[in-house]
């Protein structure tokens, strides 16, 4: 990974392997998946076309409870009322903003598919693509792509949706929450997340500059 | 609300209000034609009825509107402090947003980080449900509530 940065002629680039490639991509697919349910809900008919309609309560899932958090802190009926209006569009406008980062990547991650060689069989794990994330890729220097200024705010905030994703299966409330140092998945998931942060990092000061 | 025969107030669930522009020009209200939309009251023509009533009446709406805004105001927007969003990405997204300056951007962040909440506006209900559900866009996390809850 060579991490975003503006260049002259205002364009912003990074470049990613084909397996980071891959890895974003898998990760911003189960977060659109995890908000596929909610964006497609459609308990009243009346009111499936038109984007309202969401569900009533907090979810019970922390990862959904912090994508779609309550809009109101003292006041559960209003939240209740806001979320049933407004829940659908914003799970919808979160899928969006990861298919934009799909399709950025797509030409990338898609070399990563290619056939494995016969005698490996390991499974395309997300462990297991981070793990050699951290390897050196002699054979792949990584391929370059170009963001637009909207292209580029929908990266961050799929990032960001995939972060905060990942620090509610780590169990990460508060910043003095570390990853469970027993928890060999835990760690290596913990890993992905700073290293998203990293590219996160970078492409706030790209955009910023 | 009645809905009036010139179509000028569209109803609009008052939740939904402010989400959705108004409709105020003909072209915004094909089906309803006619001068109600499409003639403005100039100096010139505003000596006509029509301009006297429409002004009488804008007069009214404006009252309204006001006395509305005084009734539901002031509620706040509150960021709070979460340990996965990075504070380059906060303060951004208080410029970028909400247009404030980098020093205060800044200050506003840094207030969330330290504090762990931070009121990074103050208005009418509508526009601070609006501010909340940007912030959830962003991936911010956020509440609204009266100023003096």
């Amino acid at each position: 990974m060579i991490p975003f940065f503006r260049e002259e002629n205002r364009e912003i680039t990074g470049s990613f392997t084909a397996v980071e490639a891959e890895l974003i991509s898998s990760l911003a697919t189960q977060v659109a998946g995890l908000l596929g349910a909610v964006a497609s809900r459609s308990d009243d008919p009346e009111l499936a076309g038109t984007g309202i309609g969401g569900s009533t309560d907090r979810h019970d899932d922390p990862a959904l409870a912090r994508l779609l958090p309550n809009a109101y802190s003292e006041d559960d009926d209003a939240s209740r009322e806001f979320r049933q209006l407004t829940e659908r569009g914003l799970a919808s406008r979160k899928i969006d903003n990861a298919v934009i980062v799909l399709h950025t990547l797509e030409h990338i991650a898609a070399l990563a598919l290619q056939p494995p060689a016969p005698l490996d069989d390991a499974p395309t794990t997300v462990p297991d693509d981070a793990s050699s994330l951290f390897e050196s890729h002699d054979d792949d220097p990584g391929t370059e792509i170009a963001l637009d200024e909207p292209t580029a705010i929908a990266w961050l905030r799929t990032l960001t949706d995939i972060r905060l994703t990942i620090a509610a299966r780590l169990g990460i409330e508060s910043d003095d929450d570390t990853p469970d140092e027993t928890d060999d998945a835990a760690l290596v998931l913990a890993d992905v997340y700073n290293w998203l942060g990293l590219i996160t990092e970078s492409l706030v000061e790209a955009v910023d500059s | 609300m009645e809905p009036d025969v010139a179509g000028s107030s569209p109803v609009v669930h008052p939740r939904v209000a402010g989400r959705q522009q108004l409709f105020h020009t003909a072209e915004e209200w094909p089906g309803i034609p006619g001068p109600f939309f499409v003639q403005p009251c100039t100096p010139n023509a505003s000596s006509s009825a029509l301009c006297q009533a429409r002004n009488v009446a804008q007069a009214i709406e404006d009252t309204e509107l006001q006395s509305s805004i005084q009734l539901d105001s002031p509620w706040v927007t509150i960021v709070w402090n979460d340990p996965v969003n990075l504070m380059s990405y906060v303060s951004w997204v208080f410029r970028s947003y909400f247009g404030f300056a980098t020093e205060e951007a800044e200050r506003l962040m840094l207030q969330v980080h330290h504090d762990g909440r931070s009121v990074v506006a103050t208005g009418s209900r509508e526009e601070m449900e609006r501010h909340v559900e940007a912030m959830h866009d962003f991936g911010l996390w956020a509440t609204l509530q009266k100023a003096d809850a």
